[in-house]
């Protein structure tokens, strides 16, 4: 089949699905229009303190799929009420969920009032989950996080997620830079995946929203930060966010929920009686970024050989690399390199939205608009984001809500990492005594200490910026006929181009041409996701004591990806397209996936108090093995209200509550079996050469040649597997919630183990097949881990009210197989640096760092060079320097450290006072990870690290003895501490030494606001002024910049620190009116 | 609503039908061929056939003969050597004759295998694809894969001795099995009998995707033939060889070459990419290759294979500590660097007429065809190529070594000298061969992933060479 074939084969797939769709709906609505219910239920909702009418509750009869909302004076109706005793629920945010009961008649209104109290502990009890609709969380046998929108908004960050850090136990959320535009790494219960993504699901409106990060050299190499795509979705939106924690509640998600999904829910308006009645929403927020730690620096030592100013105008001329020369003289100036090139960065966002509506629709518009400012020049992030969300109510049984996104960002990125433009490179490998302010010689070029950039030419020169257009939508369909029943709709689109440019200067050290020539490069991603669901749900109350919930449903998901990427080297330096280079190269590349799912879903809660649900869903994927093309997911949970009997009544003012819970799950990796690894294509490139003779090509004569294997990687020839499975995890939960003193103290514990199968593992094939690996199903681990939420209101008066929260989280887990690698084997993770990376190995935690370490005995000890007086030499001298005494290194790959945190922490406070004022703060932590100071140990290299110091003392080796140098048997003298700096402990030959203790705890947040409201004269209903601080301290061992930071972005290879811009310090002060 | 309304509704079951319809949950397996390469469906066509033949004539058969197989056999054999100082450090463990899985045996033997994976494509594919009507095509492009995989086999038999002889297993990703090297040395010769039946018949209009000979099944019978000698001759089957050498290449026109590119980095050969891109030169001439060509003078190869030092003459450098009084010959930086195959593009020879008239000279030698009068005959063809003066003897030692000699001299890296000096001893370097390997090691390519690898065994090639 061609390609074109092919890209077509799913657009009737969607048309023939909508239009089924529509057929059967329009079927139903004819055969079973006719039916009604009769009653109605009515009735008022106010606070129960104020008295206060409360607008847009939520009211549903429990044991129905029938609800409504309160209007604007507190009413609300609802009709087509089947006649018999039902439970009535209120429910708004902030406030305790209050139940009635009601016995309707047939024509006769029954009335439920309620008076309503402000939650002790802001804890949601409805969560959304899904597939699987609104959840009454006590009915759950599985741990939900969840943070409301109001806290996301508070978090002084573009990108939403980092606002779950410190707010849902059992997740771990680092940044990977504090460029802006950085993407965010979140994972739920630990790590997944080897060869995958080990990153959420993450479900918006319904819409899957694509998270990826760019997947290519630049990635790889960590030389630009580029941000993950879940970043687009912007903070001031949310309404919610649900995290799905455990297998068992991302069950209904199959092949896609093993890394947990977050389902976020945007702000939507509200349908009201009165007409007149909007709400228009306007806030502005300026906001401050500085540098956040700091790294040492020495300023004793000057280059081997200086930098040479020129003279009479001439351009000076770059000198040695490292500062390994002589002391600088008295009085010589010096520079803190440690702050070349960053500055404090002055940023704004406004938003204004306006909602409201009638009761048949109910409208919200917002718009945004986001200028930021990063702490290095020339980092910018600009991004506009508008949104309109529609909801209509066609005639009682239909209704439809649409959410309609356009976010464009616009990035200017700066170099870092491994990258010899590099802001932290040049900068910090510069010379104490070289001023780097000064960029440009007489001339106009470069002005440069050594072969790398100065990093303040770097940033005015070396252009790296990203744009994204992107749009999502979601339509969602819904369908009442009955009282027992209804149909839910979806349809959920995400597009978005995302385009790269990046200008590497005529004259940078980052110049693939020769002699410096500079180049240009395009690269263009264009992704589409779509998807449509269809959920039917039942309510079945066959007794008074036993409620039961259905839902049958079917998903299908369609992903297609083209990437086009151009590039010319040798380049003028006065122009940026293509034409610029004289050597002109592109590629490009095209990605279609779809995945088809079936699922079931039966809940049953008996008396209130015991709850049992089961999940059922069957996936089919294009990505699966030919051989392997359905698989099933099971999922379930109990769970047992124990407070709700009647004899826990003489506790209940003690123990308010009191579930215990387990569940058990299935479900697969989302990100894997990667699209055509079914498949053993064949490509028009050579085989490999070892010798650098690259890309060589199979063409001659005017022919194109081919051979087997993939794409124009030649390193290694791939074989498709067509028996390829998705990876499987199952999870078992086991937990208890706990409300103490009238829930004024509320603890969630919960205890996990997931074993993990399947894992998808390059596996090694014998040449003599002529592929060099395989994909195949081969590995497997666990994850087990403990979670404790616990909160607590201290103290609620009538002008103070304080609420504290803790949340702890421990994961373990270790690689248990990995078939096909001989044992001791590693498995080295995408990412990393030759020589040092994150591996799998089995028996290890995943992820390992695994590098050149020193050389140890069968004890652990190390081992020393020595003089052999037989021979008369020296041995085990790895630099032949004839030292005695001299650490050995051990080059073949060993165990040096773990980027995986033992646990973390966070401690939440909020306390309102006087009822206007609002004071908060969040600490949180992770403790127990290891980070590679890569930066520090390529410092040692260059001289410029503060440790050097003490280059010119004598070297006391680990074990207390003097180093000898041996060159002259007879005579052998003490070796000084420059040789370890220089060789046997320099970075750039070994990395254990810089495998440190990554431990940190953050004062991530703290803020103050005051709600004013003054202004209500003038229909200002509210005035908020907040003050916001985020990562305002760290407390850390670790001798970098910043131990939070992933030098390879969101990629599997954890605990990198190359030269990696550090997160930045923030304030914000933001003004938000209401009219 | 009670049980009893539900199971009533007639609506129910229509919502049931409705979901199960709705979730077809067919998915169109051809989603998931990969549009970013070529599909394997591709190779079941004419024009998929004729591209695997074009990268077995390039890089296929280049890669692999020309490469590691080439660089460390013609050090093994003096011809070059990689001096300390220049360059990668890597060659100095080849002087050593010492060798690392993951170095050049790795190298070679996956350039050799994925090639006969090509082979193997159009052998197993090419009747069918060209069909009843084009046999004659099919027999061209399946003749001349047949050659190149006798090559490759043939050349994996004499470097590693037992191997794997991939044809069209049931279970492509199984690890392969692996036969002795007589085995392998059979399968050579079936291979090559068939090529020579199938180039019998083959168009008779010019088929111009054969790069070599233009389709012309003539050209391509004779080096099948001559493809039979020498591996014929590695097995020692004089009489053989000498039978199939006098049917093999019988002029320079007819020599096989791997094909490189002159005009793109992509298709530069091996030893042109060492000798103008790694940093000094690495490889240089040996003393003992630079002397041998010394001592007769005239010999025009000299200036073919070298270029002068500094000091306007041909240096060897002293890799093996020959005893020297002359300083340049110490020194890495004066021994003379490669001019030979040292242009990116310039082709690279897999079999010649030279070699085919040195085969059969040194089975007329051993007495086979006309004796060692033919043998004298045939080894003044070359020394008289060469600038040298016409060789003279009658004695069967003398013209043995005069044979080898110039064989050694003349396939310059080409390889066949490592596979000769470890099968007679009238080569000129006979005195070293106890102290070297008979046999490149296992690759870790293999050692790591196929239990079917048989024990490094240099006794497996003693005793097929009895030695």
């Amino acid at each position: 089949m061609t390609m074109k074939q092919q890209s077509e084969s799913c657009i009737p797939n969607v048309h023939h699905f909508a239009m089924k769709l529509f057929v059967a709906l329009g079927i139903c609505t004819v055969l079973i229009g006719t039916v009604r219910s009769q009653g109605i239920v009515q009735g008022h909702v106010k606070d129960a303190d104020t008295k206060e009418s409360l607008i847009g509750v939520t009211i549903k009869i429990t044991d129905t799929k029938l609800g409504g909302r309160t209007d604007s004076k507190g009413n609300y109706r609802i009709a087509n009420v089947p006649p018999g005793k039902h439970t009535i629920l209120a429910h708004i945010l902030g406030y305790s969920d209050k139940s009635a009961s009601v016995t309707v008649d047939a024509d006769q209104p029954a009335t439920a009032d309620f008076a309503i109290s402000v939650q002790a502990l802001q804890q949601e009890d409805v969560v959304v989950m899904g597939l699987s609709g609104d959840i009454d969380r006590k009915t759950l046998g599985t741990s939900i996080g969840a943070v409301d929108g109001k806290e996301i908004v508070r978090v002084v960050s573009p990108t939403a997620i980092d606002a779950i850090s410190g707010r849902v136990a059992g997740t771990s959320v680092s940044k990977s830079s504090g460029t802006a535009g950085a993407g965010t790494y979140l994972t739920i219960r630990g790590r997944k995946t080897i060869s995958g993504s080990s990153e959420p699901l993450y479900v918006v409106d319904g819409i899957l929203i694509d998270n990826s990060s760019l997947v290519d050299d630049h990635q790889n190499q960590g030389l630009v930060q580029l941000g993950n795509r879940i970043t687009d979705i912007n903070p001031q939106d949310i309404e919610s966010m649900v995290v799905l924690k455990g297998s068992s509640a991302s069950a209904l998600y199959g092949s896609l929920g093993a890394n947990g999904v977050v389902v976020i829910t945007t702000k939507r308006g509200t349908a009201t009686n009165d007409i007149t009645k909007s709400t228009v929403m306007f806030s502005s927020s300026a906001q401050t970024d500085m540098l956040a730690g700091s790294f040492p620096l020495q300023t004793i030592y000057g280059q081997d050989v200086p930098y040479a100013p020129g003279s009479n105008g001439a351009p000076g001329t770059p000198g040695s690399s490292t500062s390994y020369g002589p002391k600088l003289a008295p009085g010589t100036p010096t520079f803190d390199h440690s702050k070349d090139g960053f500055r404090n960065g002055t940023s704004l966002i406004n938003t204004i939205s306006i909602s409201g509506g009638v009761p048949s629709f109910n409208y919200l518009l917002s718009g945004t608009v986001e200028d930021l400012k990063g702490i290095t020049l020339n980092n910018d992030m600009t991004r506009h984001n508008l949104r309109l969300n529609l909801g209509a109510l066609f005639i009682p049984e239909l209704s439809i809500q649409s959410n309609t996104n356009y976010i464009t960002t616009q990035m200017s990125l700066p170099q870092e990492g491994s990258n010899l433009a590099g802001i932290l490179l040049g900068a910090l490998r510069t010379s104490p005594e070289f001023d780097n302010n000064i960029a440009y010689e007489p001339d106009g070029s470069q002005r440069r200490y050594a072969r790398y950039d100065n990093p303040i030419w770097t940033l005015e020169n070396n252009h790296y910026s990203s744009a994204v257009d992107r749009i999502t939508h979601s339509s969602t369909l819904n369908w009442t006929p009955f009282s027992w029943g209804s149909l839910e709709a979806r349809v959920g689109l995400d597009h978005y181009e995302y385009e790269n440019s990046e200008r590497i200067a005529v004259g940078s050290g980052a110049s693939v041409a020769p002699n410096r020539q500079g180049s240009v490069r395009h690269e263009l991603t264009t992704t589409s996701n779509a998807n449509t669901d269809l959920i039917a749900h039942f309510v079945w109350k066959p007794m008074d004591e036993l409620v039961t919930r259905f839902e049958a449903g079917a998903q299908s998901t369609w992903g297609t990806q083209h990437l086009n990427d151009v590039a010319s080297t040798s380049t003028l330096p006065f122009f940026d397209q293509l034409g610029a280079g004289s050597s002109q190269t592109a590629q490009s590349t095209e990605l279609h996936t779809k995945t088809e799912g079936g699922f079931l879903t039966a809940q049953g809660t008996w008396l209130d108090r015991i709850n049992l649900n089961l999940t059922l869903r069957r996936d089919n994927s294009s990505t699966f093995g030919v051989n392997n093309s359905f698989h099933y997911y099971k999922g379930g949970g109990l769970s047992y209200l124990i407070s709700e009997e009647p004899f826990w009544s003489d506790v209940k003012s003690i123990i308010s509550k009191f579930k215990l819970r387990a569940s058990y799950g299935e479900a697969g990796n989302p990100s894997l079996p990667s699209a055509y690894a079914t498949s053993s294509p064949y490509t028009t490139y050579g085989f490999n050469d070892p010798w650098g003779r690259t890309p060589i090509l199979a063409a001659r004569g005017g022919y194109a040649g081919i051979r087997q294997g993939g794409g124009t990687d030649q390193i290694e020839i791939f074989a498709g597997n067509p028996d390829i499975r998705p990876e499987f995890n199952i999870e078992r939960e086991l937990g208890f919630d706990l409300g103490l003193l009238n829930d004024r103290i509320d603890v969630e514990m919960s205890y996990y183990h997931q074993s993990i199968f399947d894992m998808i593992i390059n596996v090694g094939l014998p040449a003599s097949t002529g592929y060099d690996k395989v994909q195949k199903n081969g590995g497997s681990m666990w994850n087990t881990g403990f979670e404790w939420t616990i909160n607590i209101l201290p103290l609620k008066t009538d002008d103070i009210t304080w609420r504290t929260g803790f949340t702890y989280f421990r994961n373990y887990n270790m690689v248990t197989s990995l078939n096909g690698v001989a044992p001791g084997g590693a498995i080295l993770l995408t990412g990393g640096f030759t020589g040092m990376n994150n591996a799998a190995i089995v028996g290890k935690p995943l992820g390992v760092f695994y590098g050149v370490g020193w050389l140890r005995d069968s004890k652990g000890e190390i081992q020393y060079s020595h003089f052999d007086a037989e021979s008369k030499t020296v041995v085990g001298d790895d630099f032949g320097l004839n030292l005695v005494g001299a650490p050995m290194q051990n080059s073949n790959g060993v165990i040096l450290g773990d980027p995986n945190a033992h646990w973390q922490f966070s401690w939440k406070n909020d306390v309102t006072f006087f009822k206007d004022f609002t004071f908060s703060f969040l600490v949180d932590g992770m403790i127990g990870q290891q980070v590679w100071n890569g930066t520090k140990g390529t410092l040692y290299n260059f001289g410029t690290s503060a440790d050097t110091k003490d280059r010119d003392a004598i070297w006391i080796n680990f074990k207390g003895d003097t180093v000898m140098d041996y060159s002259n048997p007879n005579k052998p003298v003490p070796a000084t501490r420059s040789l370890y700096y220089q060789a046997y402990g320099n970075g750039f030959y070994i990395n254990e030494p810089f495998v440190e203790d990554g431990s940190y705890v953050k004062l991530r947040e703290i803020s103050l606001s005051y709600d004013w409201h003054g202004l209500t004269d003038w229909h200002i209903q509210n005035v908020r002024i907040t003050a916001t601080v985020r990562n305002l301290h760290t407390w850390t061992n670790y001798t970098g910049y910043d131990p939070e930071i992933n030098t390879f972005a969101q990629s599997e290879s954890r605990g990198y620190d190359y030269f990696t811009i550090p997160q930045s310090r923030s304030y914000r002060l933001s003004l938000s009116l209401t009219y | 609503m009670n049980r009893a309304n539900i199971f009533r509704n007639p609506s129910y079951p229509v919502w049931i039908v409705l979901l199960i319809s709705l979730c077809g949950c067919s998915i169109d397996p051809n989603l998931n061929n990969n549009p970013n390469d070529i599909s394997e469906s591709a190779i079941l066509t004419i024009q998929g056939q004729y591209s695997l033949l074009i990268t077995l004539q390039g890089v296929g058969i280049g890669d692999f003969y020309s490469n590691a197989r080439s660089r460390v056999g013609s050090q093994w054999t003096h011809q070059l050597c990689a001096p300390p100082g220049l360059g990668r450090a890597q060659p100095v463990a080849y002087d050593s004759y010492i060798l690392t899985e993951d170095g050049p045996p790795n190298e070679m033997w996956k350039n050799g295998y994925y090639a006969i994976k090509t082979t193997n494509d159009i052998i197993n594919h090419a009747d069918k694809v060209f069909g009843t009507g084009q046999v004659p095509y099919a027999n061209l492009v399946v003749g001349m894969a047949e050659c190149y995989k006798a090559t490759m086999l043939g050349e994996i038999a004499a470097y590693f001795g037992s191997a794997p002889i991939p044809a069209d297993p049931a279970d492509p990703l199984a690890p392969p099995t692996y036969v002795d090297q007589k085995s392998v040395h059979s399968e050579v010769q079936r291979l090559l009998d068939d090529a020579i039946i199938r180039f019998a018949s083959v168009p008779s209009a010019k088929v111009s995707q054969d790069l070599i000979f233009n389709g012309s099944g003539a050209k391509w019978k004779s080096v099948a033939h001559s493809l039979k000698a020498r591996y014929y001759l590695h097995i020692k089957d004089y009489a053989k060889a000498s039978l199939q050498a006098t049917l093999g290449i019988n002029d320079a026109s007819g020599n096989l070459y791997a094909l490189y590119d002159n005009s793109n980095a992509g298709g530069y050969s091996p030893w042109g990419h060492w000798s103008k891109d790694e940093a000094g030169s690495p490889y240089r001439a040996e003393k003992k290759f630079i002397d041998s060509l010394k001592s007769e003078a005239g010999d025009n190869r000299l200036a073919k294979y070298f270029n002068k030092n500094d000091s306007g003459e041909y240096s060897g450098y002293t890799a093996h500590k020959e005893s020297s009084t002359d300083s340049l010959e110490s020194n890495p930086l004066q021994a003379s660097t490669m001019k030979l195959y040292s242009d990116y593009g310039e082709p690279f020879p897999i079999i010649s007429y030279e070699e085919n008239i040195l085969i059969k000279a040194e089975c007329e030698a051993r007495g086979e065809g006309g004796g060692i009068a033919s043998a004298v005959t045939d080894v003044n063809t070359i020394r008289l190529g060469a600038g040298l003066t016409a060789f003279s003897s009658s004695s069967q030692g003398e013209v043995l070594k005069q044979v080898l000699k110039q064989k050694w001299l003349q396939l310059f890296c080409q390889g066949q000298a490592y596979n000769d000096m470890r099968r007679t001893p009238e080569f000129p370097l006979w005195d070293k061969v106890p102290k070297q390997n008979l046999r490149f090691i296992y690759p870790l390519s293999e050692n790591t992933t196929n239990p079917n690898v048989p024990k490094n065994d240099d006794a497996l090639v003693s005793a097929l060479l009895g030695i």
